[in-house]
């Protein structure tokens, strides 16, 4: 019992030491030099790995993003290559899922321990920016490293700038996509025209339940609340649901009208139950249906249309459209983002790396379109040459860019009262509501007040 | 000089009689640096609009306020909770108790058993688990499968609102290895002579648990409780994945409106005032427990405290 | 009946209970442990038992994604693991003793507010807590999990050992105070052999808690290199692209063996350890 006790303690006070130590030094790296010249404070400072030090060039960068598995073996490879390049740059790579991410980024700009380059997705930057408007490097200064050309102004402008700044680069570009599966939709005897209307969409989706009572056209959890009720409202009053001053911009009619849509497709059975898509909240494509072929149709942004075996099944279509539609309601928008720190000690370094990324054949080749297709103009052209790029995904942003909806304001993107909506519209399809008109004055009156609450915070 | 060695005998005399204080040293310290120091920012924090990323703004009472008058989800969310906890704990006790009584038994084979009744628990609020939960209590999962044969029908189980909180309860009781195992150790310490004298003044099996085990490990069993209780008023990762709150917020636990007002919405001025308020029930149900205890409670050592 | 067979007869009886619901209550590990051994697509099918063995699950979970295998994530839970579980039991111990046995100024108020910390919900104090260990430069280190380790452990433990200390009677500290040994003494030498079945308790329940510990890792550990294995297991499922659902169940299995290992050999002692105290008469 001594023994194994001395023991033990060995043990634990060498990791202690390794553990406290592995704070300071780089994951396998060949720093020696550095760190033996440090200091106690050089050492703690390292730990944010932004430390520039006395030894040469040498130089630490912190790249975060998140993703799958495909996208962090071409990222890393591109790592890789643009280190071999240049021997004095070190890149520390980041990554991991989308879960827990915001929060991760959110607590480290909170903080001040953000990396140097960070992947972050759009509806975020409203809410960052408007915190903080310095949080991010206004990458218009960085001329000689970090071209800007190859980028729509107005895609910039519209997702890119703020406060006057241009404070990230898109990575991709991802328009909505409704995506079906031909084999499902062919033996349902399924048939759309070339523009679909939401009416066909419930008249012609059933027949998928009809034929087979497993199956359904559309696999959607609560997302229904964006990609259907929201693009609906969109699409018939071309207004935001929530403006810039935290009013609404829809009435109760409005919302009734988009509610009894949205339960109709419930009610006919063209979307898969909630009792059976609340299993897979959050990631409908777990659903063992899904690659058995058992539903017709995905209604989801463009990034994510690959994430199918279909193979030669897979077709975009037009996204369904509301017969006299205000506003086409097709949104556009980047897939990512690329930012740097406003903190960070190597901005000119980072937009080199975000140049090599973003506009270079080396950079482009190697991330293909593992963060959708590129927003660049050459970066397209050049993945289109070499066919490369998923086709369906590239007709969804066709198509979307034929007549693209307006992008949503800033402060549209509020989480809350979003999840409010779902609530509800939730609690209508279970039945707690007597109709539709009680459950959109419901919430008329619930996002309103939130949205009052939240102006009084915001001033 | 006479003075100076009263005074250090009375420092001697003062230090010997508080010999406890410095065993406790440790522990003073830690509370106040990683418990003190957080706790008193969290406390101001609540009194503010603080949303991380902008500077806090005192707002005085009015997170309270809107959490009590104006919050769709305080109530139903208090509900949730307490149902959970009056559910899990009793049951949960129960079947650490009955268990471990079954396994104070000198069978062979013992140790296999207690090993198999505490790998739930070791396998805790891991993601795998959620995983395999959602799928076995799927409409077409093993567990409707096995209810089949009975001729029960297939039930919902995580998308009915109805039953979903059911599911997490059992859970939750699943995991009750962690009070078995304390349970098992508290019933090692009854002495046997204890019951050999019972059995000799002609005492049955049941009197002998109510008359002697049950009054010996009383205070383990108010540790379990007092754990258990504190523990079930705070869950939240059972909840968080395998139902996220849903559907129709029934599953949606103190535990888990606290989690998304902080990190999802990162209202955390409110989510910091949501959670002076957990606590604060949370010490009146473990303030009745302790009051009740010494009515109760037996220790060994005399209870004087 | 004689009593030979009524014996049999309970015995036969305890142990078909404890199959019967050993059984029950196991399905969804028995069931977990055959379909890590399925290939992907059967695992959403009725049949328990796999239709063709494969160890794909296992192989290619091993190897993790991006740059790390497994092997790593093993190695850095270990790491943080460890000396987590040893400076607890040490320092609880050592705390619990001191609220157990003796009286001492402000004792109740600072048993009160030992108290009150267990009940504080985690949620709220993680943000002040993330801030100072920034400012500490803990940050992307297993710093922040150990370091309160040493102070105290948690109200938990504290208070576990409290209960397991106050059974066991004052008499025998005396006894030893009047052949002259020290507090320190009385507490290495008295108590802590005895509160075994502590010890015990309480390393398993750090080291399985701290194994199974995903939040803290995610705030403040950064690098994949240094993931313990509850972000590994993590990363490997929240992917965009269909999840193979046999590789994590294999590694959610290879996580859980060492706990399952120490529980099977750690039990031996703190139950029936308590046997040769001396105590009984």
């Amino acid at each position: 019992m001594k023994k194994l006790l001395t023991a033990a303690i060995a043990a634990s006070l060498t990791s202690l030491f390794l553990a406290g130590c592995g704070g300071g030094s780089k994951t396998g790296s060949a720093n020696l030099a550095t760190e033996n010249d440090s200091s106690q404070t050089e050492v703690a400072k390292q730990a944010d790995g932004k430390q520039d030090t006395a030894m040469g060039d040498l130089v630490t960068l912190r790249f975060s993003w998140w993703g799958g598995d495909s996208r962090h073996k071409a990222t890393l490879a591109c790592i890789d290559a643009y280190m071999k390049e240049n021997p004095n740059i070190k890149i520390e790579a980041e990554y991991g899922g989308f879960d827990g991410y915001q929060d991760k980024i959110s607590a480290a700009l909170a903080g001040g321990t953000e990396a140097d380059i960070m992947q972050l997705d759009q509806p975020w930057m409203s809410t960052f920016n408007s915190q903080n408007p310095d949080f991010f490097a206004d990458l218009t200064q960085f001329g000689d490293q970090l071209s800007l050309e190859g980028f729509s102004k107005d895609f910039l402008n519209d997702f890119c700038v703020y406060n006057g700044k241009t404070v990230c680069l898109p990575t991709g570009t991802n328009a909505l996509d409704f995506l079906v599966n031909k084999k499902v939709l062919e033996e349902a005897g399924v048939e759309f025209g070339d523009m679909i209307t939401w009416e066909d969409l419930v008249e012609q989706g059933k027949k998928v339940n009809q034929a087979n009572p497993d199956n359904y056209m559309i696999n959607m959890d609560n997302g229904i609340t964006f990609y259907v009720t929201r693009i609906y409202l969109y699409q018939m009053t071309g207004k935001q649901v929530i403006n810039e001053d935290y009013t609404l911009g829809i009435t109760a009619e409005d919302l009734e009208k988009a509610m009894t849509y949205t339960k109709r497709l419930f009610d006919e059975k063209v979307i898969v139950p909630y009792e059976e898509s609340m299993i897979f909240k959050g990631a409908p494509q777990d659903n063992p249906k899904w690659n058995n072929d058992q539903f017709g149709s995905w209604l989801n942004w463009s990034s994510t249309a690959d994430q199918q075996s279909w193979g030669a099944n897979a077709e975009t279509l037009r996204y369904p459209t509301l017969e006299g539609c205000v506003n086409s309601g097709v949104l556009v928008r980047p897939s990512q983002l690329f930012a740097i720190s406003n903190n960070s000690k190597h901005k000119e370094e980072a937009a080199k790396f975000l140049d090599y990324m973003l506009n270079q054949d080396a950079g482009i080749l190697t991330l293909k379109d593992c963060r959708s297709i590129p927003a660049c103009d050459y970066a397209r052209s050049l993945l289109e040459e070499k066919g490369l790029i998923y086709e369906p995904a590239s007709k969804a942003i066709a198509f979307a860019m034929e007549n693209p909806g307006t992008p949503e304001s800033n402060v549209t993107n509020s989480d809350e009262v979003y999840d409010a909506l779902a609530s509800i519209i939730e609690k209508l399809v279970y039945g707690q509501y007597p109709d539709a008109k009680a459950a959109a004055d419901d919430a008329y009156q619930t996002m309103s007040n939130m949205l009052e609450t939240i102006k009084a915070d915001a001033q | 000089m006479e003075t100076n060695i009263k005074r250090r005998k009375a420092i001697i005399n003062w230090i010997n009689k508080n010999k406890g204080l410095f065993f406790i040293l440790p522990w003073i310290i830690g509370v106040a640096w990683f418990q003190f120091y957080p706790f008193a920012k969290s406390f101001i924090y609540s009194f503010t609009n603080y949303t991380l990323l902008n500077q806090p703004k005192f707002v005085g009472l009015t997170n309270y306020i809107r959490l009590f008058t104006q919050d769709m989800e305080f109530w139903p969310s208090l509900r949730v909770t307490g149902i959970y906890a009056l559910v899990v704990v009793p049951f949960k006790l129960a079947f650490a108790l009955l268990i471990a009584l079954i396994l104070n038994m000198k069978i062979k084979g013992i140790g296999l058993f207690r090993t198999l009744y505490y790998l739930p628990s070791i396998l805790g609020g891991s993601v795998a688990i959620a995983v395999v939960w959602k799928i076995l209590f799927m409409r077409d999962g093993a567990i409707n499968g096995l209810l089949a044969y009975v001729g029960i029908g297939p039930i919902d189980w995580i998308g009915d609102p109805k039953t979903a909180l059911l599911t997490i309860c059992i859970l939750s009781i699943w995991q009750f290895g962690s009070s078995m195992v304390l349970f098992l150790a508290a019933l090692k310490q009854v002495p046997q002579s204890l019951y050999e004298a019972a059995i000799i003044d002609g005492a049955g099996k049941l009197q002998c648990f109510f008359k002697i085990t049950l009054p010996i490990i009383t205070s383990i069993l108010f540790f379990n409780l007092i754990m258990q209780m504190i523990n079930a008023l705070q869950e939240f990762t059972s909840a968080f994945i395998i139902t996220g709150g849903g559907p129709m917020k029934s599953t949606y636990v103190l535990g888990m409106k606290l989690y998304t007002d902080a990190f999802k919405y990162y209202k955390m001025g409110y989510a910091s005032a949501l959670s002076w308020i957990m606590f604060f029930i949370i010490i009146c149900m473990t303030l009745l427990v302790f009051r009740s205890s010494s009515a109760w409670v037996y220790y060994e050592d005399g209870g004087d405290f | 009946m004689t009593i030979q067979r009524r014996k049999l007869k309970n015995k036969a009886i305890n142990y078909i209970i404890l199959m019967a619901v050993a059984v029950i209550m196991l399905y969804p590990l028995i069931w977990m442990v055959f379909a890590s051994f399925k290939n992907n697509q059967e695992i959403f099918q009725a049949a328990l038992i796999p239709s063709k063995w494969t160890l794909s699950g296992y192989i290619n979970g091993w190897k993790g994604s991006g740059q790390y295998t497994y092997a790593t994530f093993f190695k850095n839970t270990f790491l943080m693991v460890l000396p987590m579980v040893l400076f607890t039991v040490i320092s609880a111990s050592f705390v619990a003793f001191g609220f157990a046995r003796f009286q001492f100024w402000g004792k109740k108020v600072f048993f009160a507010i030992m108290m009150a910390c267990m009940m504080l919900p985690n949620a709220v104090m993680i943000i002040p807590r993330y801030i100072m260990f920034k400012d500490m430069g803990w940050l992307n280190s297993y710093l922040p999990f150990i370091i309160p380790c040493i102070f105290g452990g948690g109200s938990f433990f504290i208070f576990m050992f409290m209960q397991f200390f106050r059974g066991i009677p004052r008499e025998l500290d005396e006894s030893a105070y009047v052949d002259g040994c020290s507090a320190f003494m009385v507490y290495l030498r008295i108590v802590m052999p005895l509160a075994k079945p502590a010890v015990f308790s309480a390393m398993i329940f750090q080291f399985m808690w701290s194994w199974n510990d995903f939040f803290g890792p995610l705030l403040y550990i950064n690098s994949v290199g240094k993931y313990p294995l509850a972000l590994g297991l993590r990363m490997s499922m929240d992917v965009n692209m269909s999840v193979s659902w046999n590789n994590i169940l294999a590694m959610a299995i290879v996580s859980v063996l060492p706990l399952i290992v120490l529980f099977f050999t750690a039990q031996k002692y703190f139950v029936e350890g308590v046997a040769a105290t001396g105590i009984k008469g």
